[in-house]
């Protein structure tokens, strides 16, 4: 009996690795949030194109936030990891760090481990603000409002490697009470935060 | 007394012959993966063209480069450039050996210019060149696709990377080879 229950318990291990190793999970929680650290501010989820691979396939992607919610608080920018999700269980994903050199790039590889052909359509968490890392110039606790329209300066664009580029510029502003403002401008679409 | 002598030889040897079965159970499964010759690739494996060159963009065409053979070690650039009609690059994919790998490239800076840093994903104006490598010990064989459209698209990302999972790395039991 307990050599017929080894028996057992060994297949139902091999079956429990096969299950992990055909069929990892993807990430769990939304791709803006909860995480321990908080959820990401002025968040919300973009869904990418659907993107096929073959089965037992390799493939790397670079994915953009853009609109009026142009940043991913990747792990370069940010302490948060893994805001972005994939639907479908056939998927592993790994993010590439050193790759995402632009506040609005996601980088990841995903293998399909499933033996068929397989969609996927990845989540990314793109916010309003941007991420801590990034340098904005100055401080804010404050949410987002339009353009107060003062004195611009320190203008730079920001652009993705795709054809067309994505891109957004950001500046700050100062007004004449001396209250100073970082902002961003993507699609024509203006919005600021007011330093602290 | 004997009577349980017998029954317990009996148990024994009912053990013995389970654990022969098992075990040629075992080398039975296993014997496929015995048979192939050493190396990580199936070299006669080929990654389908899967049509994410153009990933639902309208009046997006697509171009077919020359098939390229890549040689064992070795690493070749394929390009394919859209044309006239259509001028804008909106992604690419390939058809390949599973015993290559290919990544999109920067494109060459024009002579006397500078490289630009932020145009590391190889998608510039009207052309895609990436670099194919044999990690295999047969010779491979690539063919580029490029999604090409007559107006500016709207590209949220981009194909960096293709290749295969090595199809000898693993069994179906999950262990190293």
């Amino acid at each position: 009996m307990p050599k017929r229950f080894g028996v057992l318990l060994a297949a139902s291990l091999v079956a429990v690795l096969l299950a992990g190793l055909l069929h990892p999970s993807p990430a769990q929680a939304g791709p803006c949030g909860p995480y321990f650290n908080g959820d990401i501010p002025d968040c919300e989820p973009q869904v990418q194109a659907p993107v096929s691979y073959g089965g037992w396939e390799t493939q790397g992607w670079a994915y953009y936030c853009t609109g009026d919610h142009p940043y991913y608080w990747g792990l370069s920018y940010s302490n948060y990891a893994g805001n972005y999700t994939w639907d479908n269980s056939c998927f592993s994903g790994i993010q590439n760090e050193f790759f995402e050199d632009q506040p609005n790039k996601f980088d990841a590889t995903f293998t399909n481990w499933c033996l068929s052909t397989q969609s996927i359509v990845v989540t990314l968490g793109c916010s309003k603000q941007p991420p801590p890392g990034y340098g904005a110039a100055c401080s804010f606790s404050g949410g987002p409002v339009g353009d107060p329209g003062c004195t611009q300066s320190n203008a730079q664009n920001h652009c993705s490697s795709t054809n067309p580029p994505v891109c957004f510029q950001t500046f700050s502003e100062t007004c004449g009470d001396n209250s100073k403002y970082t902002c961003t401008i993507d699609l024509l679409v203006t919005w600021c935060y007011k330093c602290d | 007394m004997q009577a349980n002598r017998r029954d317990a030889r009996r148990n024994d040897r009912a053990g013995w012959w389970c654990g022969i079965l098992v075990l040629g159970l075992a080398l039975a499964a296993a014997a496929p993966a015995l048979a192939q010759k050493d190396g990580l690739y199936d070299e006669g494996r080929v990654l389908e063209h899967m049509r994410n060159e153009c990933r639902g963009t309208p009046d997006c065409m697509t171009v077919e480069s020359r098939d390229r053979r890549v040689a064992v070690g070795q690493s070749a650039i394929v390009r394919a450039h859209c044309p006239s009609s259509h001028p804008h690059v909106v992604g690419w994919d390939t058809e390949q050996s599973e015993h290559l790998a290919v990544t999109a490239l920067p494109p060459k800076p024009q002579a006397g210019a500078a490289p630009d840093p932020e145009d590391a994903g190889s998608l510039v104006a009207s052309r895609v060149l990436v670099g194919a490598t044999n990690n295999g010990d047969k010779v491979g064989r690539v063919t580029l696709f490029v999604g090409c459209s007559a107006g500016v698209p709207k590209v949220t990302a981009t194909l960096r990377h293709r290749s295969g999972v090595p199809s000898h790395h693993t069994t179906f039991s999950g262990g190293p080879r």
